[in-house]
């Protein structure tokens, strides 16, 4: 029987981007600027809601043209609030996928992960067939890494002071899980 | 724990243009000679919503400058504007790429030596702080030339590359400013 609950979990659906509401949701979410890092490639700062509908209309282009990124908007399930996105960037040629998990509403933010995660790892090996898929984890969002951990990502690498946040350099850990680790954990879970 | 709420004052908060709204404001600013002269050297002109505006959407998502709109705190009303531009040497980590073309020049230390060239740069202009790269598991004369330069290993990315029917290992390596200004001593 083939799985057809790719972007729901209990509490959360993925989604498409609405243009219409979530430009003022993104950024007003954007005024704290651990969201906003997320957004930014480079410096960091808030976006109007303008900036958003153009960088929803940059991945959504890319997305199609591409395929070397997926993104989802992430909602309740309930009221079909905004409250973040996870995106997967693909390198098709090696099979590797680089997950970005990002909570912008502060009271689904640590929380809401424990099940989009599992649902991008779903989506990542049964859908993208990736062989492996890593996330990069500033050391000031501990939380993420725990809940990776939780569900089978080791850590792989620590890159030294890359990130200068709130006045001081972090490091930055590197997660990944390889495919055969992750059947082997649906299995023992099944 | 970090701080979560940047950008706010005692009496205002910054946050991003909007092009809409704020091309109108921008305007009626405007209309006011004085406040042209006390905001830069630039001629006293005035111009219509519509080029502000423009002006506006032109510049969003720029990554040359972090401009923003002061608000009020208490009443929410637009106030004025304040920005940072003309950036030098804001990143803290970069990332290293080298190649030696041809391959009668390989071993021979020219990597190694142009590796300590970039890292004086990176670290002596630049003002970074960090500096990354990847090398393949199986590029060991790499690995070597790194660790001369003073990287150090950080980690493996197990697994990585598909290469020749097998799965081959992606080892991450960086150097510190602090590490290279003790090597360099």
């Amino acid at each position: 029987m083939i799985n057809d609950k790719l972007f729901e979990s209990q509490d959360y659906i993925l989604t498409a981007i609405d243009f219409e509401k979530d430009p003022e949701a993104d950024s007003a979410y954007s005024l704290n600027l651990r969201y906003a890092r997320y957004w930014n490639d480079n410096f960091i700062k808030p976006l109007s809601k303008n900036e958003f509908k153009k960088k929803y209309e940059k991945i959504e282009k890319k997305v199609d043209e591409t395929r070397s990124v997926i993104h989802f908007a992430i909602r309740t399930r309930v009221d079909h609030l905004l409250i973040g996105f996870v995106r997967i960037h693909i390198m098709w040629n090696h099979a590797v996928g680089w997950l970005v998990v990002s909570i912008g509403n502060p009271d689904y933010y640590g929380k809401a992960e424990h099940q989009i995660i599992p649902l991008a790892l779903r989506y990542a090996f049964n859908e993208l067939n990736l062989f492996r898929l890593e996330v990069d984890v500033p050391a000031f969002e501990a939380e993420l890494g725990a809940i990776l951990e939780g569900n089978g990502f080791k850590l792989d690498a620590v890159n030294r002071g890359v990130i200068y946040h709130d006045y001081q350099y972090w490091n930055e850990y590197l997660y990944g899980i390889l495919r055969p680790e992750w059947e082997a954990l649906q299995e023992v879970n099944a | 724990m970090i701080t979560t709420v940047y950008l706010v004052g005692e009496k205002v908060k910054l946050v991003p243009f909007e092009a809409e709204r704020d091309s109108k404001i921008f305007a009626r600013w405007r209309n006011n000679s004085e406040y042209l002269r006390l905001m830069d050297g630039d001629i006293a002109l005035l111009f219509s919503i519509e080029n502000i505006k423009k002006w506006m959407e032109d510049n969003e998502n720029s990554d040359k400058f972090a401009f923003f709109i002061i608000k009020d705190k208490v009443e929410d009303t637009v106030i004025g504007e304040i920005g940072l531009s003309g950036f030098q040497g804001k990143h803290a980590n970069a990332w290293v790429g080298i190649s030696i073309g041809d391959p009668q020049n390989w071993g021979k230390g020219f990597g190694t030596d142009a590796m300590k060239v970039i890292l004086k740069y990176g670290f002596g202009m630049l003002n970074l702080h960090h500096i990354s790269l990847t090398v393949f598991e199986y590029n060991q004369r790499g690995v070597r030339s790194y660790e001369k330069a003073g990287f150090k290993l950080e980690g493996v990315q197990r697994q990585f590359l598909q290469r020749d029917g097998r799965r081959w290992d992606m080892y991450r390596m960086g150097i510190l400013k602090s590490e290279w200004a003790e090597q360099t001593q």
